[in-house]
């Protein structure tokens, strides 16, 4: 029996002629690509005026590729040498790498663990409390930065690493989100465990967090884009350099006068290479966890 | 945000600080520890850091002064309301006079008055030698008259105008009258050449205050208990703009700093803005494809010609928050010290904003020697009118309500009724941000 678009006869093996190309798939392509342009053209831009002069960035200005004017006459790959120089982006990268990845692995382990309780136990207000900490999603940021300042001068974790991480290592959305993915691991299979000896520890260790990668590296991914490109706590949090972040220094590229555009842009590029490389690494598991979630964007 | 930030600052904490009213006479400085917020970056980062180490190292009482970079404008002043709040701010921090005004809102800032009058510590005797607009621009009427920053520095509104375009038509000087500059608006559009008069940046506040002043207005009454927006200048300011946009003289400009852009394509003939803008026009002049033109700046137009033109001050001061009586005083000696001529010059040649005193003028000849523009904003500094924004808490948010106002009219909306409104709009948040 021939296997539905193999070959059927020995010696005439021919490619797989993949799916036919219709109208209707035509326009989803082009659509989707036309999608994709739009998403690539601040990067685009990032990059042509990373390589521009500071007077061609404010005179050799095109919001189109294909205008000449989008892009240097001759590219200034010095640029990205005098960023990273200039905003002292060797200290500030291993900052943010730092606490990029304490911010994540607290952030895991709080969010995993709240997640399981509320979504595997049974306890008493048990709704009452989910619906308290998803009331919590709706406080804007701004909210928070007095009474977080207060709490880590308190503690005497103003211009500390503890200061900058601690606070971002509980979330609502997190739990939330692997609330969502552990309701929806069969009970059945954490009850056989238990009744095989394992108790919770061991069912969310053995069981359960093996079977949510996908959900995990989402997490993982989204704490450390929010850590990486924070900016405001960290300013508020520190009074040195000691640990301030990436982001810090690309602020340094502003004046009163003007940004200086050409040399913000070449930091942004080098800042935004470790979030495109986390991606690409979590990519799979990223959109397989969004379409497990059933959250639509 | 800014209100979110601003309400949590009125609503959270009350101070409790100690300081001030102490007489100055028995207050020993010797051996403070300061730490002083600033906003500075690159070339004029490290200025600012070679002169406080400077201080440190000279001055006679042994004060020790940390600078820090605590982000641009806005994060300090975001900083600084969490600092107040959880009662540590920094010694010296720098701050626009509304913000100040909002930290004043909770009594976390010092009235310099005392510093600077005082016979022992005081400058009174110099005072005479600082420009009258720069020295009186922190005397806060909404706080009694409380002095709450002092300036290092200042910069100027001023018109920057393309001469080699001008001249392409037959001007030969630039406009000193609206009236003259709408003729040269009409004079230098030219749709095949795509040139046009005035590249219009809508997006702040402060270019339509200067066209306000230009006109004899204001944005706040002079007993500091409130703004003045619906007034005649402020609706002819507009009506006027709306007309050069509608007869196609003057763009739009819809995103920060492409009328620079304009400029320097030798598109626009007209653009206002900052002084501390020069060092940007120059390269955006000499990045030009046909290689540089002749330009130059000059006083805002005004309603007539005058020979001490209106002119809107930009820049921030330097604030002291409450401490110790020893710590606030080593934190003036350290401004009154910043402020002295020898300094004010030597910053003044790195960061090419405008020194304070006139007497700095002979340590800085070189530099306006070598520069005509910074050499002719000096010239109209020393004539000028100078004027600047209202000084209250809140006014931040006012300001994003008048570049509402000024875009909504420039599309045609009723200058009346947007005026109406936005005068309500400002006296609620004025209310609202008082003390």
């Amino acid at each position: 029996m021939a296997i539905r678009g193999h070959a059927s006869l020995p010696g005439s093996r021919r490619p797989h002629p993949g799916p036919r190309l219709t109208g209707g798939r035509v326009a989803v392509y082009t659509v989707l690509i036309l999608g994709a342009l739009v998403c690539l053209m601040p990067f685009l831009y990032m990059l042509s005026t990373s390589l521009k002069t500071t007077g061609e960035t404010i005179t050799r200005v095109s919001p189109i590729p294909v205008d000449p004017q989008f892009w240097p006459r001759v590219p200034q790959w010095i640029n990205f040498a005098t960023a990273w120089k200039d905003a002292s982006f060797s200290l500030y990268f291993r900052n943010s790498v730092i606490t990029a990845a304490l911010t994540v692995l607290g952030v895991i382990a709080s969010s995993s663990l709240a997640a399981y309780a509320f979504a595997k136990i049974r306890f008493a207000g048990s709704r009452f409390l989910f619906a308290l900490l998803l009331a919590t999603l709706i406080i804007p940021d701004s909210v928070y930065l007095i009474p977080n300042f207060i709490l880590i001068t308190r503690l005497g974790w103003y211009d500390t690493l503890a200061g900058l991480t601690v606070p971002f290592m509980a979330s609502a959305f997190y739990i939330f989100l692997l609330r969502q993915f552990f309701s929806q691991v069969p009970n059945e299979l954490l009850e056989s465990a238990r009744m095989d000896g394992a108790g919770h520890t061991r069912a969310f260790f053995s069981i359960l967090l093996p079977l949510s990668s996908a959900p995990l590296f989402t997490v993982a991914f989204l704490a450390f884009v929010g850590s990486w490109n924070s900016l405001q706590w960290p300013l508020v949090a520190t009074r040195t350099a000691r640990w301030r972040p990436i982001t810090v220094g690309l602020t340094t590229f502003i004046s009163e006068a003007g940004p200086q555009n050409e040399l913000r842009m070449a930091g942004a590029v080098l800042s935004v290479v470790p979030v495109v490389l986390v991606y690409f690494l979590a990519q799979k598991r990223f959109t397989e966890a969004i379409a497990r979630s059933g959250i639509k964007g | 945000m800014r209100r979110g930030i601003m309400l949590a600052l009125l609503l959270v904490l009350p101070l409790v600080l100690f300081g001030q009213g102490k007489d100055l006479a028995g207050v020993d400085p010797t051996g403070a520890t300061l730490t002083y917020w600033y906003q500075h970056t690159g070339a004029n980062g490290d200025a600012i850091q070679k002169m406080i180490a400077d201080f440190n190292a000279a001055n006679p009482w042994k004060i020790t002064v940390n600078g820090e970079y605590a982000g641009p404008y806005d994060q300090i002043y975001n900083k600084m309301v969490a600092a107040i709040a959880a009662g540590n701010p920094p010694e010296l921090v720098v701050a626009y006079q509304n913000q100040s005004a909002t930290y004043q809102v909770n009594n976390a800032l010092v009235d310099m008055n005392a510093y600077v009058m005082d016979p022992k510590w005081g400058i009174a005797k110099d005072l005479g030698d600082f420009f009258e607009g720069f020295i009186h621009q922190d005397v806060n009427a909404q706080f009694g008259g409380a002095r709450l920053g002092f300036p290092p520095n200042r910069s100027l509104e001023v018109m920057y105008y393309d001469m080699t375009l001008l001249k392409s038509v037959g001007i030969n000087v630039p406009p000193r009258t609206w009236t003259e500059f709408a003729i040269d608006c009409r004079r230098v559009t030219n749709k095949d050449k795509n040139t046009y008069g005035y590249a219009l940046d809508n997006l702040d506040a402060s270019h339509v205050y200067a066209l306000v002043i230009s006109r004899g207005g204001e944005f706040a009454r002079p007993d500091g208990k409130g703004y003045t927006l619906n007034t005649p200048q402020m609706k002819a300011a507009m009506l006027y703009m709306r007309g050069l946009v509608l007869q196609g003289v003057a763009r739009k400009i819809s995103k920060k700093y492409d009328d620079q852009t304009d400029f320097g394509n030798g598109q626009a003939a007209f653009t206002l803005g900052s002084t501390s803008g020069l060092t940007f026009y120059d390269k955006a002049v000499k990045a030009n494809k046909d290689g540089p033109f002749q330009w130059g700046i000059a006083p805002v137009p005004q309603l007539t010609a005058s020979a001490a033109p209106a002119i809107d001050l930009y820049g921030a001061s330097v604030s002291i928050p409450k401490s110790t009586p020893e710590k606030q005083l080593a934190a003036w000696l350290f401004i009154k010290w910043f402020s002295e001529p020898q300094q004010q010059a030597q910053w003044a040649h790195v960061s090419k904003y405008f020194p304070v005193r006139k007497s700095a003028e002979q340590p800085i000849a070189d530099l306006l020697d070598a520069d005509p523009n910074f050499a002719a904003a000096w010239k109209i500094l020393k004539v000028a009118s100078l004027k600047s924004e209202p000084p209250y808490a809140g006014y931040d948010l006012v300001r994003d309500a008048i570049t509402a106002a000024y875009s909504k009219v420039l599309d045609g909306a009723n200058v009346d009724a947007t005026l109406a409104a936005l005068q309500v709009q400002a006296d609620k948040l004025f209310k609202d941000s008082a003390p």
